[in-house]
């Protein structure tokens, strides 16, 4: 029972064929002794009929010895067979498909407040993608309201979508805008295999005594309280200095960024100078968060200049207008308001969105929490990645026009999908992108003039940096032609 | 424990119940009774006790601070990855490191900042307090190469070579003590000594050592800037 059984993985992953169970059925009904002249059966002969008919009938059962083998085996288990195997003998959980949280502006013409519950309102990007407000408010008269809002779908569809915007049910003397793009939590699909697999892989340094570098990826990835899919983990040991570990973040197709609502920001009083941060679900330190703070009566924070204290330091914010969204670099955010600038009476919104990296910092860091998972003294920063934009020009050659639209309509994806293979900090070769490229049906050759690496004579490789993912850009350079 | 090979004929009519009967039934319980046994097999690949000696590579992946060492027989291997809990409990630790090596054969020492005067920054004096060396003995195996053939192979710090230490073997060390250490300290040297006395007598680190013997640095780490 508990020696090792002798046939191999490879037989067992073989995939059967009703050919084999044929010859494994004739091989019982051939043997000595046996009244089955099996040598003289020809295909079409009624007991062949009837044992390849019952061959055909096992495939599908025997189809199921190769799933089983490799379903019990990391690095071969797939699909839902691998998401049973992580959560069984890793504890770990696929990562589901995320949407795409962003900022929109509300802006009222009609001379009358309004006030929005949440779904209340559904914007439509100029490709066809829904979001929903994700928050209350209210709109001020002949003012301006920042909401976040959640993409109708799951998954990356919605980091790409882009105005103008428009209302699906118009309200009279309202309109949509983004005048800055600012996506608080990006979208993701659901983890893919590969994610998965090097995340349970890493489960196992959560079980040292010590921290090594597979347990701070896999804290990072697991942090409570982060609603982005954090897939991507460059974890920087003994950096910058002995004493310390450098953690840089991504998603599938960009780096971390701001997630997950711990405001509501409440005010001391109107007419009072301070501004604080009281409701703090998980103690983070705000790094890169988003503060959004609207004056929904006319004349107040317009006049005003406000800044924010930082760990005892004193950062400018300010000045604003009517609204305000920040970012701000640390934990213990208190605004402080000019004196004279707020008005008894003045009505205020705010929200506060904490970032995955402060979440994940918190998680990890033993600093003010005293709840971190990193030994005692040592030092813990976490930083979103940075993006590496790539925008390659160069010439796709087609063997004939026929498959052009295909070609052309396959581009970005293939891009995107190579983009999410590269590591925070590693390297795109030359090769493997024209490999993937000849894939394409029709592909006879492809030629890059840009980047340089990538033109005749360069290096054939781009080296990110320590903290960069891949981003590809526009793709419109590469021209597709028979 | 019957086969369908057996049980399928016991379906039969008495008129069907013959020699020719029972062959042709039994030969359909013969496709059943190897989809069982495949069924069967298959599971056992992901138990470590019973898996193929195949599987083992997978097994490790999933396991990979179970790292093998060159040369290291099935059996082995397989006897370690069934201790990995064990040795995951050892991850950033002294002694996953010592463990891991000891495991190839080798005896390691750790030593810390604190323990010696590498270059002017003893003690744990911030940011140098998290650095270490790891020192390990000559297994019986090694001996010094020279500067121009011999035998000794050449790495990319001008360094004398150890004729004996071979390139998985060297891959095995770094890949243990990278694989061990604790995320935050820093590894500065992984010496190897062929001979001689590393360091005064009696283990003594003080704080004018001076390295002694013959030996190979296989890694060097960065310097604190």
């Amino acid at each position: 029972m508990t020696t090792p059984i002798t046939v191999t993985l490879a037989d067992l992953l073989a995939t059967p064929t009703q050919q084999s169970l044929v010859a494994d059925a004739l091989g019982v009904l051939g043997l000595p002794g046996s009244p089955f002249p099996t040598a003289a059966w020809q295909p079409t002969d009624v007991p062949y009929v009837l044992v390849s008919a019952n061959a055909a009938g096992m495939l599908d059962v025997a189809g199921f010895v190769p799933q089983i083998a490799a379903g019990g085996l990391l690095g071969l288990a797939t699909g839902d067979w691998l998401t049973l195997l992580a959560a069984s003998n890793f504890e770990t959980y696929r990562n589901p498909a995320v949407s795409t949280i962003r900022m929109l502006t509300l802006v009222d013409t009609s001379g009358a407040p309004s006030t929005f519950a949440v779904g209340d309102v559904t914007a439509v990007s100029v490709q066809g993608v829904e979001f929903t407000n994700a928050s209350p408010g209210t709109l001020p008269a002949n003012g301006v309201l920042p909401m976040p809002f959640v993409a109708v779908v799951s998954g990356a569809t919605g980091d790409n979508a882009s105005g103008p915007w428009t209302m699906q049910t118009a309200i009279a003397g309202v309109s949509i805008t983004e005048s800055t793009v600012q996506i608080v939590r990006h979208g993701s699909n659901a983890e893919s295999d590969d994610s998965l697999t090097l995340k349970c892989v890493e489960r196992w340094g959560t079980l040292g005594a010590g921290a090594n570098d597979a347990a701070y990826a896999y804290w990072s990835k697991t942090a409570p309280g982060v609603t982005e899919s954090v897939t991507r983990v460059r974890v920087l040991g003994d950096t910058p200095l002995p004493g310390q570990v450098t953690l840089y973040l991504a998603t599938d197709t960009a780096p971390v960024t701001s997630v997950g609502t711990v405001g509501p920001v409440s005010f001391n009083g109107a007419g009072v100078a301070t501004l604080t941060v009281t409701a703090d679900a998980v103690a983070a330190p705000y790094v890169n968060g988003v503060l959004v703070v609207t004056a929904l009566t006319s004349g107040a924070i317009g006049a005003a200049t406000f800044s924010a204290s930082f760990d005892g330091g004193a950062t400018t914010l300010g000045p604003f207008t009517t609204a305000a969204s920040v970012d701000f670099p640390a934990q213990g955010v208190t605004l402080a308001f000019a004196g004279g600038a707020l008005v008894a009476g003045d009505v205020w919104q705010s929200q506060l969105y904490a970032s995955t990296t402060g979440l994940v910092q918190a998680y990890i860091y033993p600093g003010p929490s005293l709840q971190g998972k990193a030994p005692t003294c040592v030092d813990v920063f976490v930083y979103p990645a940075a993006a590496y934009p790539l925008t390659p020009v160069g010439t796709v050659y087609l063997a004939s026009a026929a498959t052009h639209s295909a070609v052309v309509s396959g581009l970005p994806g293939l891009f995107a999908s190579i983009a999410q293979t590269i590591p925070v900090g590693g390297t795109l070769y030359r090769a493997l992108l024209i490999q993937k490229i000849m894939e394409l049906p029709g592909v006879v050759n492809v030629t890059f003039t840009s980047p340089p690496a990538f033109a005749v004579g360069g290096s054939g490789q781009i080296t990110l940096g320590a903290n960069e993912i891949l981003s590809i850009g526009s793709i419109a350079g590469l021209a597709v032609t028979p | 424990m019957t086969t369908y090979q057996q049980y399928f004929p016991t379906f039969l009519p008495p008129w069907l119940a013959n020699d020719a009967g029972n062959v042709w039934a039994g030969s359909f319980g013969t496709l059943a009774d190897g989809i069982v046994d495949g069924a069967t097999n298959a599971v056992k690949c992901s138990i470590i006790q019973t898996a193929p000696d195949d599987a083992l590579p997978y097994l490790g992946a999933a396991r990979p601070h179970v790292i093998r060492y060159p040369g290291e027989s099935a059996d082995s291997y397989r006897a370690a990855l069934a201790q990995a809990f064990d040795f995951a409990g050892l991850l950033g630790t002294d002694w996953g490191i010592i463990t891991m090596l000891a495991r190839a054969g080798l005896s390691a020492q750790i030593v810390r900042n604190n323990q010696w005067n590498a270059d002017g920054h003893p003690g744990n004096v911030d940011p140098y307090w998290a650095r270490f060396w790891v020192v390990i003995q000559n297994p019986g195996t090694w001996s010094a190469g020279s500067r121009w053939g011999g035998g000794g192979r050449w790495g990319s710090s001008f360094r004398f070579g150890i004729t004996g230490l071979s390139q998985e073997l060297e891959d095995y060390i770094i890949n243990v003590c990278l694989t061990y250490k604790a995320s935050h300290a820093r590894l500065m040297r992984i010496r190897c000594i062929v001979s001689g006395t590393p360091w005064g007598s009696g283990y003594t680190w003080g704080g004018s050592f001076t390295w002694g013997g013959v030996y190979a640095d296989i890694y060097t780490g960065r310097p604190v800037t």
